[in-house]
């Protein structure tokens, strides 16, 4: 029997759709800006931050208010909270991306003539992920969620070929120095994403099984 | 259900607006300094003062002997039954005073429906427990009662299920329906105001949810005000919310404000379930 405010967790999904929307698109556009030393598509990214903020406090503010009136149960219950979550790891994925943007503006002013492999290695996968955990979350998709850590792993081992990289770099073309110490940081915001990208899964993993997997061994399995 | 974020809206384009802001209601009840008194010495209400906005729900809450009801039944003058009773203040609707002694209380009723507790069908044919009140008033043209009967049983939710026998008597129905019968018995007579004291206490809940819909339904033609003892049920169905305590309104507000943000303790502790 669907109840008179059924509309309000329609609502609420709807909110996390845009946001997740909105997330990818912004890591997307950081890295394009990257790639570009395009300034004026970081600046965008930075400015449509805003827009994920937002989204965040409405959807708390939707949550918190369906679970003080509605009293929800069960499913209802995990979606809630999974959208309270899901909600806080989409706002990080856009503060990576403004900070992946804050750096290419910077770069844009000094440096530009810069090896950028091993952030397009550390990239496309990254953005694979996210679009892959989004996807698992609006289809509710609990099976292919559960192989996101993996690939999590997989960018963890990426960043760290990147930081030894950058670091030798560094030594052996000193001028350098500050743009690699930009790179080694977005390589780890890129990492970060990935990171946010696993949580997404596991709320995801909640949301269809019910089952909370942080911390087990299936977490380390899923790794494996 | 489905408990996925796939709902209409990943496919873009298709997604819900965001509820536009509600132009506030006009005040349309409203409570002035009201006490009330049993055996005119036992005050039950004290100094009372809060307004109830035309079509919303407002909810009281309150543990038992917190006066919620006897401030329902104010309303309506239903305490007038009750010898020694006396009360100080007012309570007017639209402005005017429901203790106006040029006022006839059938016509007060009139503008009022109230639904009890324990549904209490007549002991008649489920059409006629709707034209009753039309009957008794010398109404008695069949193509009018039929569509009061229709409207009456659409407005209530109940008109599917019972359009095909409308001739059987009202008793054998389940308790939801007769509840139902009685809300459209209630809203036969076009009234104002709907005053509901603990309509589904005695449903299952599924018969509440299909009332709480209803109400919910309901309110875009009536000013509901509801006596609830169930906080969930207030908490939903309610746009603002009255809490009682030994006879004193300890807060008003809106029913979001009640339950996510209440600023009086005691009201905190009420919905809380630490209290009462």
């Amino acid at each position: 029997m669907a109840r008179f405010f059924q509309t309000e967790l329609d609502e609420l999904r709807t909110k996390i759709v845009r946001m997740a929307e909105l997330s990818a698109a912004a890591a997307e556009n950081a890295l394009q800006s990257l790639y570009a030393f395009d300034a004026a598509a970081a600046r965008r990214v930075r400015e449509e931050d805003d827009a994920l903020d937002s989204l965040e406090v409405e959807i708390d503010a939707a949550a918190n208010r369906y679970i003080s009136l509605r009293a929800p149960v069960a499913g209802d219950m995990r979606l809630v909270t999974v959208a309270l979550k899901a909600s806080h790891e989409l706002e990080r994925i856009g503060d990576e991306a403004t900070s992946i943007a804050k750096r290419v503006l910077r770069m844009c002013r000094k440096e530009t003539d810069i090896d950028l492999s091993g952030i397009r290695r550390i990239g496309e996968p990254a953005l694979g992920l996210i679009r892959e955990s989004i996807d698992c979350l609006v289809q509710g998709d609990a099976k292919r969620a559960a192989a996101i850590p993996r690939g999590d792993k997989e960018i963890d081992e990426i960043h760290r070929a990147n930081y030894a990289d950058y670091i030798a770099r560094i030594g052996a073309e000193p001028a350098k120095a500050p743009a690699y110490i930009e790179l080694i940081f977005i390589s780890k915001s890129i990492e970060r994403i990935g990171d946010h990208a696993t949580n997404i899964a596991v709320e995801t993993i909640y949301l269809v099984d019910g089952e909370d997997i942080r911390h087990t061994d299936r977490t380390k399995r899923s790794m494996q | 259900m489905s408990h996925t974020f796939q709902q209409k809206a990943f496919k873009s384009g298709d997604r819900t607006a965001a509820p536009e802001p509600e132009s506030p209601q006009p005040d349309f009840i409203k409570v002035r300094d009201f006490s009330f008194y049993y055996d005119s010495t036992v005050q039950v209400l004290f100094d009372l003062n809060l307004d109830v906005p035309k079509q919303k729900v407002t909810a009281f809450i309150g543990p038992s002997g917190c006066g919620k009801s006897t401030l329902l039944r104010s309303i309506n003058r239903m305490n007038d039954l009750i010898d020694g009773i006396r009360h100080e203040g007012d309570i007017t609707i639209d402005g005017h005073s429901i203790f106006d002694p040029h006022l006839e209380v059938i016509s007060l009723r009139k503008r009022i429906g109230m639904v009890f507790q324990k549904s209490n069908p007549f002991p008649k044919s489920i059409y006629e427990n709707i034209v009753y009140s039309l009957r008794v008033a010398g109404r008695s043209k069949r193509s009018e009662l039929d569509e009061v009967v229709e409207r009456s049983l659409r407005g209530a939710a109940l008109w599917d299920e019972v359009k095909d026998r409308l001739k059987e008597s009202a008793f054998g129905l389940s308790g939801g329906q007769m509840q139902r019968l009685c809300i459209a018995r209630a809203i036969a007579n076009r009234p104002e105001i709907l005053l509901m004291d603990e309509p589904c206490s005695a449903l299952d809940p599924i018969a509440t949810g299909k009332i709480e819909d209803l109400i919910h339904e309901l309110k875009k033609e009536y000013t509901i005000v509801i006596v609830t003892h169930n906080m969930q049920q207030a908490a939903r169905v309610s746009d603002r919310t009255a809490f009682f305590y030994l006879g004193k309104l300890i807060e008003y507000n809106e029913t979001e404000d009640i339950f996510m943000n209440p600023k009086n303790p005691q009201t905190e502790a009420y919905v809380s379930g630490r209290f009462g």
